[in-house]
């Protein structure tokens, strides 16, 4: 007696051929993790919590020339460059605020005093006035550097308020992940 | 003195018993017949060694090309790209075709849940073997496609390597192949200001990485012989 096997087969769907197929994978994952990079002015230890504000200095034309300060590297990326921007109001006239910092020498760009750098540096002018700059200065994760702001009319009994914003772009932070390895 | 019917019994006795012995034979001989009717002569021939027949195996394995997948990717910074190498095997004797790349990430983030700010690979093949400490290709470099991570993870990139013939099973058993992996972080709209990430950062993020390779079988095949 034959036996009679009827497939169904619905319209439009076509034989699937069965495929085979090989993987391969990594045993252990990939660990990929993303720096941080974050530079904010503060005032006046070296270090201490990230105040996540601009700095805003009050120079005093007749009681002080001027402010030290530093702007420290919270990220765990080295920063090489970032933008400053400064900003001024003057109660009583315009007196102009300048930022510096020192440049070269060996004493990591200290300062020992108002205008004066440690350990051969050289004062380098970084803002006057109301100006966004670009700063080419490298500042380690973690670390921090010193600034200095000052007002060109001292004893002039002119108060003058500086407010300082420091950003970082992704190309101002420094990447330690080798390009090929 | 006889009995006149006697004789008549004794001839029809004998009647009966000659019956009785052609009808005995008679059914004797109809069975020799039929078994005769339904006897089977066969011959058989078959090969005095037996075919072998074997199934080939489809296999790929993977072997890092320098740091690989295996060494972790720490500190990644918006704009980076990271370039990793990996050399993988036709390992069968099967030949194969049809490449394809797709990703896990068993921590995700935006790194890999982030089409714009995440993660994005691009794959390039060298007919020898990368130089990993600098990159550098001593044969010829081909493009094979680019994908970002989070696209990976639901649809595997196909990676057409070299060569590409013969069609349906151009990945021949043994055959290496030498891929690059070009693993960026895009640069993106990622500025602190005073020490504020901007939000949705993919600073601080992380991920944690299956890379995995399929090949498909080559095409079926009809052989005479």
């Amino acid at each position: 007696m034959a036996a009679a096997l009827a497939v169904a087969i619905p319209a439009g769907v076509a034989w699937a051929e069965p495929q085979i197929f090989a993987t391969t994978a990594n045993k252990t994952p990939l660990s990929i993790s993303v720096g941080r990079f974050s530079l904010a002015a503060v005032l006046p230890q070296k270090s201490g919590t990230n105040p996540k504000a601009p700095l805003t200095v009050s120079l005093d034309a007749s009681n002080g020339r001027g402010q030290l300060f530093f702007l420290t590297n919270f990220g765990d990326l080295a920063i090489s460059k970032f933008t400053m921007t400064q900003s001024m109001t003057s109660s009583n006239g315009s007196a102009t605020v300048q930022t510096s910092y020192c440049a070269g020498g060996n004493a990591s760009g200290a300062f020992t005093a108002i205008d004066t750098c440690a350990g051969g540096g050289t004062l380098t002018r970084a803002a006057t006035g109301t100006q966004t700059t670009l700063v080419t200065v490298t500042i380690p994760a973690g670390d921090s550097r010193q600034f200095q702001m000052v007002t060109q009319t001292p004893s002039s009994g002119k108060d003058n308020t500086a407010t300082l914003s420091v950003q970082v772009a992704p190309s101002g932070a420094v990447s330690p992940a080798a390009s090929n390895s | 003195m006889a009995s006149p019917v006697t004789p008549v019994r004794r001839i029809f006795g004998t009647t009966v018993g000659r019956a009785a012995i052609i009808g005995a034979a008679g059914v004797g001989g109809l069975a020799l017949v039929s078994t005769s009717v339904f006897a089977t002569l066969t011959a058989q021939a078959f090969n005095t060694t037996p075919t072998a027949v074997t199934a080939g195996k489809l296999s790929l394995i993977q072997a890092d090309n320098g740091s690989g997948f295996t060494t972790a990717i720490t500190k990644m910074a918006p704009g980076d790209t990271v370039n990793r190498y990996v050399q993988y095997t036709n390992d069968g004797n099967l030949d194969g075709q049809d490449l394809r790349l797709s990703l896990a990430d068993s921590a995700p983030s935006s790194l890999t849940n982030d089409g714009t700010v995440g993660l994005s690979v691009s794959v390039s093949q060298c007919s020898v073997a990368w130089t990993a400490s600098t990159g550098a290709c001593g044969g010829t470099t081909t493009n094979l496609g680019t994908s970002t991570a989070l696209a990976l993870k639901t649809t595997p990139l196909a990676l057409p390597v070299v060569p590409t013939t013969p069609a349906g099973a151009n990945i021949v058993a043994g055959q290496q192949i030498h891929l690059k992996f070009s693993i960026s972080l895009p640069a993106g709209s990622e500025v602190t200001i005073n020490g504020v990430e901007p939000v949705g950062t993919v600073q601080g993020k992380s991920a944690s990485l299956t890379w995995t390779l399929t090949e498909t079988l080559r095409d079926a095949t009809t052989t005479n012989s």
